[in-house]
């Protein structure tokens, strides 16, 4: 596990200088720095209930999560999963994408695809739908807002995406 | 939309699971989980587009409720509503992300409009909570036959199957927490029919339990059973109890404790080592020739057993009062012991009051390590379950005892046990 750990570590920080996984060696188990230099620079964007601090300092991938969901560590059933929710996402953001004026759309896909970014296991995305969510059930909700929150989580979902591939990558070559 | 995807397993051919849910992640949750319990797993993206045989066919449905452009709760109280006429056995799990009052209201609305056995579970879960509620439905739903054969699984056929060695007994082991071992078997039936093979109860109950039969067929397993067990016992190890169901209207009939006896007698079979099981229904009932029937066979020191515990209306505090000497909680409150704390906090006070009563309990339709630790944990004295062993034939059982010794050291309750300490 250590040394997966390590070489997805090296991987991730190539794209992400902020990325965090956890494993089973711990919650939370910190490889990287939490300092995201990339953002410093950038204006936080406010979104209901999730802080960007929160949102930042969630791990991409927990990698135990899919463990402790299937109740098995076996790769290829890891894989299996991984691909499925790749496709579903996929296909889903871009819908979510186009629910920048729609409230109760935009709170329905995020609703849904919260519950498998759980089972999987990826907290950054779903702290993004969680705060897509709130936005949308908000009384004060305008499309600019919902259109920032939506952007962040395409922005996610991004990094979270290429992190995912290369962990089905390292579980495929091991 | 798609068509339903069906996958097979070898295990249990004749259950049927379907799952509806628009998520492709959870539909292969479920596919996962379900082709290790079930026979046949379909799963669809929609209440759309079912075929009608493959909803007639299924045994237990997951649905979610909140799925685009579909309407899981009309599914749920208009569609489900019709099947149930033909198969009145359908089991159903609401598996939801929503929030739980709006499931609990789902699960209300479901029981109303006549889904009996319904059950919710909410998104995200663990494996462990799929994965109990999946066995402990896998187990209790009876094999589908097309309701013409259905209607044909008469009185005058169980009779006949009955006096021709087509109905069989069936073993499950019940684990004790004291030392790990097995201390009693309940015994099932299995209606090995000529044409569709090993039926589960659910496809004859209704005759089983009548008057007419009522008597008759709790006599008749309980004698195959016997028989069965001397040509096993020894070579097992097994000293225990074994257990029978006695529907009501063998507990009415004023011959039956009578009877009771002359069959033990005929084995030589102690009254001690057997233990009547009785619903919760029947336990609490104020009819008199029910309560008649249970004094005699009390008298006969037969001991007795509440079945099902909580599904009925038993006041906790009548319990010490009672005839019984054990209660058996039912597997819906073990199911979803490790999600719902509620259920968690009532399963110890059962077990907590049963046990200053000086009661034996016995924990129904365990199938997880986790529940067996929480069980044995909580102090429940027996546990009964697929995690032990799915009901058995004979030729099954022996080769069960051979390959574990009938000991499970990880049920024994150390904290009460270890006086090394």
């Amino acid at each position: 596990m250590d040394f997966l750990a390590t070489k997805l570590c090296r991987k991730i920080t190539e794209r992400d200088v902020a990325a965090r996984i956890q494993t089973r060696r711990g919650d939370d188990y910190p490889l990287k720095s939490e300092t995201n230099t990339e953002n410093d620079n950038e204006p936080g964007v406010r979104m209901t209930g999730i802080h960007d601090s929160e949102l930042e300092i969630a791990p991409i991938l927990d990698v135990g999560q899919l463990a402790q969901t299937l109740d098995s560590t076996e790769d290829k059933l890891h894989v299996e999963f991984y691909a499925v929710f790749l496709e579903h996402i996929n296909a889903q953001m871009e819908q979510l994408d186009g629910a920048h004026d729609s409230p109760d759309t935009a709170r329905a896909i995020a609703h849904q695809l919260k519950s498998s970014s759980q089972s999987i296991g990826t907290p950054r995305l779903t702290q993004a739908l969680l705060a897509i969510e709130a936005i949308a059930i908000s009384e004060d909700a305008d499309t600019g807002s919902l259109r920032t929150a939506l952007q962040k989580a395409r922005d996610v979902w991004h990094v979270t995406d290429t992190v995912i591939e290369e962990r089905m990558a390292d579980l495929t070559s091991s | 939309m798609s068509a339903p995807e069906m996958k097979t397993a070898s295990q249990s051919p004749a259950r049927r699971l379907l799952a509806i849910d628009d998520d492709p992640v959870y539909r292969r949750l479920y596919a996962h989980f379900g082709q290790t319990l079930f026979g046949h797993v379909a799963t669809s993206e929609s209440v759309r587009h079912i075929p009608e045989d493959v909803l007639d066919a299924a045994d237990v449905v997951i649905l979610d409720l909140e799925m685009p452009n579909t309407d899981g709760m009309h599914f749920l109280t208009e569609v489900l509503p019709e099947k149930i006429g033909r198969n009145p056995d359908l089991q159903v799990i609401i598996c939801s992300g929503l929030d739980k009052r709006v499931m609990e209201l789902a699960r209300r609305a479901g029981q109303l409009v006549g889904v009996k056995h319904i059950s919710a579970l909410s998104k995200p879960f663990t494996a462990a909570a799929l994965r109990n509620l999946l066995a402990a439905r896998a187990q209790s739903a009876p094999s589908q036959l097309p309701s013409s054969d259905l209607e044909k699984a008469t009185i005058a056929e169980l009779r006949e199957a009955l006096l021709n060695g087509h109905v069989v007994p069936y073993w499950q082991p019940q684990v004790s927490t004291d030392d790990g071992r097995v201390a009693g078997l309940e015994i099932l039936s299995r209606w090995n029919h000529p044409s569709h093979g090993f039926l589960l109860p659910g496809h004859f109950v209704k005759a089983m339990e009548s008057d007419e039969l009522g008597v008759q067929f709790a006599l008749g397993i309980l004698d195959q059973a016997l028989k069965s067990l001397r040509r096993w016992e020894k070579k097992a190890g097994f000293t225990g109890r074994v257990s029978l169901n006695a529907p009501p209207s063998a507990l009415i009939d004023p011959t039956f404790a009578e009877r009771l006896m002359r069959v033990l007698d005929s084995h030589q079979f102690p009254e001690h080592r057997l233990v009547l099981e009785v619903t919760e229904h029947a336990a609490t009932t104020n009819d008199s020739q029910l309560l008649a029937g249970l004094a005699r066979i009390m008298m006969h020191h037969v001991p007795l057993s509440i079945d099902d515990f909580g599904t009925g209306h038993s006041s906790l505090d009548r319990l010490g009062t009672e005839a019984f000497g054990e209660i058996k909680i039912d597997r819906a409150f073990i199911a979803v012991l490790g999600t719902s704390s509620t259920t968690a906090a009532i399963t110890r006070s059962i077990i907590q009051t049963a046990k200053s009563e000086g009661l034996r309990i016995v924990a129904e339709g365990v199938s997880t390590a986790q529940a067996v630790a929480t069980l044995r944990d909580m102090g429940c004295s027996e546990l009964q379950g697929s995690y032990f062993a799915m009901p058995l034939s004979e030729d099954q059982l022996v080769g069960w005892f051979g390959e574990n010794q009938g000991y499970f050291p990880e049920a024994v309750n150390q904290t009460e046990n270890n006086v090394l300490l």
